[in-house]
């Protein structure tokens, strides 16, 4: 596909373990400069054309980066011509980089920009089909000045590296933004700027029954801008114990009552409120002015997934493996973190309690993965996509083989740590070491320690999903794992 | 010395007592899959389920999730959690 032009802003992706690797390259504690190439895979959106960072190529000191004819280093000519072949064949549009001294601010010197206009024309009609970019990086800071096979040029508004700790470098500290009287407690701990980022954040909600109700009216409260939420079913009234906001009402307890004849039952079952509108409703109050779209549909379609495809953030709070397998992809494949939430009652065959658990599972791009965790299982896949029942499932009432306790404060155990894990990394209020676990909560474990469980999990370089040959950083270049709308 | 006695009986293939949600579960150690210890626990009354996901319990206070197929050195102190694989919400 050939890319024209460009939705703006232009932002690059970074996933932890390349920009680790960029990192220890450009900065090796020398002062000096050094130098790399990128190859990114572009995903235009409505908020923005994405560059997600998918090779990246190092040059040696001497080697391939070497004194330059007209400034103070360059990348080879052999070096460049045989990234840009490795480009050509991926698809992927190509950046070079390279560091400069400070920390807050970088741009580019004048040498860099002869550079470009000389060489990068060139680039364009070998690449052909993508656009070719020059990037500099300082500590704190990075920018970029990419030219677009039309002729024009456009600046990198952001770059973003993901991990436990995301990291936003932007040529240049933003300016401080107005403080907003409404949200003064919470300011006070992360500051104006921190309410901004949450402002300026799009979040996916997969799921909003017992924990993602909660997940949507915290996310609403903190100020987050704008909201996707996603949910195929109505409110029965037994969600009403569990849903945050629901209502009795809105599951026509009037019409949905066993004594009622089926066909009024159906009907009621058909006139409920949806989840997402009990969502939209709870947002709202919280925050007039809040984005939210409202998608009543299965996450596991194409077109429902791809309203998520541009989300800084998706949290899945929804039952059925199929529903973590797209997720889970999305995550990888778009660079988009996320985090798995949940609660579990497990029973034994004689309906005793066994474990009592709430669980949230951090998905950062190509390091932790529920495929590579075995949290995903083929054999309940097939089962879901041969059984015209799979909504059903995450009901629990109907299906008397589905028994499933589920107990709002379960949820809320889980909701809130999960939401606070995703503040505390979006406002930047991590410490540099700190290092990502999943965890479980577990309230009837008798011994104290035993009680919140943080567990590392697995992670397989060569996985199909998060692997840096599987779907990480391949954008729109692969077909996530979904069902066509037309289809159904 | 007897811990190193133990290591040396242990290698040679011998059964090792190993815990699975708190509960004692003899496998044939001291090399044994995560699924094989899940197996084992099964048919030693543990209520647990293949699909259930093995966790090794570190020194650190830790736990590190094992795969079916991961190969782990048990000794008699080694501890593990499983548990299910779905939950809901």
């Amino acid at each position: 596909m050939v890319t024209q032009s460009m939705t703006l802003p232009a932002s690059l992706h970074v996933p932890p373990a390349l920009a680790e690797q960029l990192f220890s390259h450009l900065f090796p504690g020398d002062g000096d400069e050094h130098g790399a190439v990128i190859g990114a895979t572009v995903v235009e959106t409505q908020r923005g054309t994405r560059f997600l960072a998918r090779r990246l190529y190092l040059a040696k000191d001497g080697v391939d980066y070497v004194p330059g004819k007209r400034g103070y280093r360059m990348l080879t000519a052999a070096f460049i011509r045989d990234r840009i072949k490795d480009c050509e064949r991926e698809g992927l549009a190509y950046f070079a980089v390279h560091c400069h001294g400070g920390t807050d601010h970088v741009d580019f010197s004048r040498d860099d920009l002869a550079s470009h206009e000389r060489g990068y024309p060139a680039l364009l009609d070998n690449l052909e089909h993508h656009p070719v970019g020059g990037l500099v990086f300082a500590r704190n800071a990075a920018a970029g000045d990419i030219w677009l096979q039309d002729g024009s040029r456009v600046e990198l508004n952001a770059t973003v590296f993901h991990g436990a700790r995301r990291r936003v470098f932007q040529p240049a500290p933003a300016p401080k933004p107005a403080a907003d009287p409404t949200y003064d407690r919470q300011s006070r701990l992360f500051g104006d700027r921190g309410q901004a980022v949450l402002a300026s954040q799009k979040v996916g909600i997969v799921g909003v029954g017992g924990a993602g109700s909660l997940v949507n009216e915290y996310l609403a409260r903190l100020g987050v801008g704008h909201l996707v939420v996603v949910d195929p079913d109505r409110i029965e009234l037994s969600n009403v114990p569990r849903v945050a906001g629901s209502h009795r009402r809105d599951a026509l307890p009037w019409l949905t009552k066993p004594e009622r004849p089926q066909f009024l039952r159906a009907l009621g079952r058909w006139l409920a409120t949806p989840k997402v509108r009990v969502a939209q409703r709870v947002a709202r109050q919280a925050n007039p002015e809040i984005g939210f779209d409202a998608i009543r549909g299965d996450v596991t379609l194409d077109t429902v997934a791809a309203s998520l495809t541009d989300c800084d953030y998706v949290f899945l709070a929804a039952d059925s493996m199929q529903a973590r397998l797209v997720v889970n992809a999305l995550v990888h494949q778009y660079l988009i973190p996320a985090v798995q939430v949940g609660a579990k009652v497990q029973l034994d065959k004689a309906g005793t309690v066994t474990d009592v658990f709430s669980v949230v599972r951090p998905l950062t791009p190509g390091l932790s993965c529920l495929w590579c965790n075995e949290l995903i299982k083929p054999a309940k896949l097939q089962e879901e996509a041969l059984t015209p029942e799979q909504r059903r499932q995450q009901r629990y009432v109907d299906d008397v083989d589905v028994h499933a306790p589920s107990v709002i404060t379960l949820n809320a155990v889980a909701a809130a740590y999960a939401v606070d894990n995703y503040l505390m990394s979006t406002v930047g209020l991590r410490a540099t070491d700190y290092r990502e676990r999943w965890t479980r909560f577990h309230p009837l474990t008798s011994t104290a320690f035993d009680r919140v469980i943080h567990e590392i999990p697995r992670s397989d370089q060569s996985c199909p999903e998060c692997g840096s040959n599987g779907r990480l950083s391949a954008g729109g270049q692969r077909r996530l794992p979904v069902k066509s709308t037309a289809g159904v | 010395m007897s811990s190193t006695l133990e290591q040396q009986v242990e290698a040679h293939g011998r059964t090792v007592e190993i815990r699975v949600n708190k509960k004692p579960v003899e496998v044939k150690g001291p090399r044994v899959t995560g699924l094989e210890i899940k197996q084992a626990a099964i048919a030693q009354g543990v209520k647990i389920e293949v699909d259930f996901i093995l966790s090794e319990e570190l020194p650190s206070g830790e736990t590190k999730v094992i795969g079916n197929g991961d190969v782990v050195t048990v000794t008699k102190h080694s501890k593990f959690t499983a548990i299910a694989d779905d939950d809901n919400s």
